[in-house]
């Protein structure tokens, strides 16, 4: 066997056994792509049912998708009527109890990016992905895919999609070990073949409410202009994004940094200690928040992360300047 | 010697020894801890064989036996049968007596009893499991109501926070954040936390 041979047999023998060994991946990797893709370029509307810490909440979801960009609205169907609405250009928040109606520019453009891909061989490190088999959800036959979390500074999921169209038809959060964290799951559910309008927002009363503008915000992206710089990050976090903007409440600037495993997510703001600050760790449904005062500043960590690691980011903040 | 006594041990399991014998292998028994554990391992492997639920304990069941017998008032024998032969250890079989009669045991240890012992008190079903429940477990109370989990409407709030300042602080955060959450991405839908906070409540 001349050397090109044997160079040629090594390279079909490392292409076969490549072929095999991911194949499962390719699979578990198509159904999530098809999802991230349904999501965002269909149109569809439904009722979910979202449960967290013992508490059942139901919302309905109207998304339409068209080539000029998507549209969604979320309603909340059960105590106060809170909702948002989205285009591609603003975010609209409605809180009627306390008649507050927040709008902010979407984030786009250079430096902002969508903090989830789906690049499984870059979380592989981090998570473990399987396709399980299939199930029916709000009456739709749908398939299982597991990603479990290798440590506990994430969340895993369970999730049903579709078989039809790949949409997430239910999503069970779990904790690394296998406790619920939270589960959203349709009731029913609606694919349109083409866009729809979504009504705009009408409100009585606009005249009471009180209209905030969040101000505009640039993206930092020297990040050796930053005095403040992370330490000790949990396995596989790093910032992803550094912006800045002006505060809401006094003159000062807010620094907003978004710390990403590639799947998890959470912003950690620093802002001057002018007033109260959260001290200690919090916590609203799924969401975990720990806040700490770091050189005269507020630094405060949000995110849908587990407690730990909110509070471990959070600690891992430092000025450098 | 040892052989010959796990034989016999293994026979007066499975109810094949005549009288004498299993005098014997018993007096064997309650003399010999090793025995008497062997007796246990006998027991559940037969347990098990036969599907039925196998409780494992550190503690011997053999041990828990005596213990228990220990524990009660040997009580005359008169409103007893008399199943065990006269020439039997008077000690023994008033222990042995009380458990074929007394209902104090669960029921498979009931049993035991009554393979070794077939005329002695009749029927496993002599012996009343409900009682041992009773007996062998603390008393079960009802709880009592706890008001603060119904007097409340909803939760949807942030967690040891009083303070409304920091609570609209979070709240600002949250909003900002849910931009920057895979959108729509692993099947969790932004904005769900904000549209279900619940600020009256």
């Amino acid at each position: 066997m001349s050397v090109p041979q044997i160079v040629l047999s090594l390279l079909l023998v490392a292409v076969t056994h490549g072929g095999f060994a991911s194949n499962g991946e390719n699979d578990v990797k198509g159904w999530l792509q098809r999802m991230v893709n349904a999501v965002h370029s269909l149109s569809y509307e439904g009722t979910f049912v979202f449960l967290h810490n013992g508490q059942l909440e139901s919302m309905r979801i109207v998304h339409s998708a068209d080539q000029g960009g998507e549209k969604e609205r979320l309603i909340s169907l059960n105590g106060v009527a809170r909702e948002v609405f989205r285009d591609n250009a603003s975010v609209t928040c409605i809180a009627p109890d306390v008649k507050s109606v927040s709008i902010g520019k979407r984030v786009t453009g250079e430096g902002f990016r969508a903090v989830f891909s789906v690049d499984i061989s870059q979380l592989s490190d981090l998570y473990d992905f399987h396709l399980l088999g299939e199930e029916r959800v709000a009456g739709r036959p749908a398939r299982v895919v597991a990603i479990m979390p290798r440590d506990g500074y994430r969340y895993g999921y369970r999730v049903y999609l579709d078989i039809e169209n790949a949409l997430p038809l239910k999503t069970d959060m779990l904790t690394v070990s296998g406790e619920s964290v939270s589960q959203l799951m349709f009731t029913h559910l609606q694919v349109h073949s083409s866009s729809r309008d979504i009504a705009e927002i009408s409100l009585e009363g606009k005249e009471y409410y009180d209209w905030v503008q969040q101000k505009p915000r640039t993206a930092v992206n020297a990040s050796n202009t930053s005095p403040w710089s992370f330490s000790d990050l949990p396995k596989g976090y790093m910032v992803t994004l550094h912006s800045k903007r002006k505060a809401d409440q006094h003159d000062g600037s807010i620094d907003h940094f978004v710390v990403s495993d590639g799947l998890a997510s959470l912003s950690v703001y620093v802002e001057k200690a002018l007033d109260d600050g959260l001290l200690g760790s919090s916590a609203m449904g799924t969401i975990n928040a720990y806040g700490s005062e770091v050189n005269g500043f507020n630094v405060t960590a949000v995110g849908e992360v587990p407690a730990l690691t909110v509070q471990q980011i959070a600690r891992s903040i430092k000025i450098t300047q | 010697m040892t052989d010959n006594i796990n034989e016999q041990i293994s026979a007066l399991l499975d109810n094949e020894l005549d009288l004498t014998e299993a005098r014997n292998a018993l007096d064997y028994l309650q003399g010999d801890d090793s025995l008497r554990q062997q007796w246990d391992h006998y027991h559940l492997i037969g347990d098990a064989m036969r599907g039925e639920a196998v409780r494992l304990s550190v503690e011997s069941i053999a041990d828990r036996v005596r213990a228990k017998l220990d524990n009660e008032a040997i009580e005359s024998s008169s409103d007893h049968q008399q199943p065990v032969p006269i020439s039997r250890n008077p000690r023994y079989r008033a222990r042995w007596l009380k458990t074929a009669g007394g209902g104090l045991l669960a029921a498979s240890v009931a049993a035991i009893t009554v393979i070794a012992f077939p005329p002695m008190s009749g029927t496993v079903s002599d012996v009343s499991p409900q009682l041992v429940v009773e007996n062998s477990l603390p008393q079960i109370q009802a709880p009592e109501t706890q008001a603060a989990p119904y007097l409340v409407q909803s939760s949807s709030r942030w967690k040891n926070l009083s303070k409304p300042k920091v609570e609209s602080k979070l709240n600002r955060y949250l909003i900002d954040h849910n931009e920057y959450v895979a959108p729509g991405g692993i099947g969790v839908i932004p904005y769900t936390s904000f549209v279900s906070y619940d600020t009256d409540r």
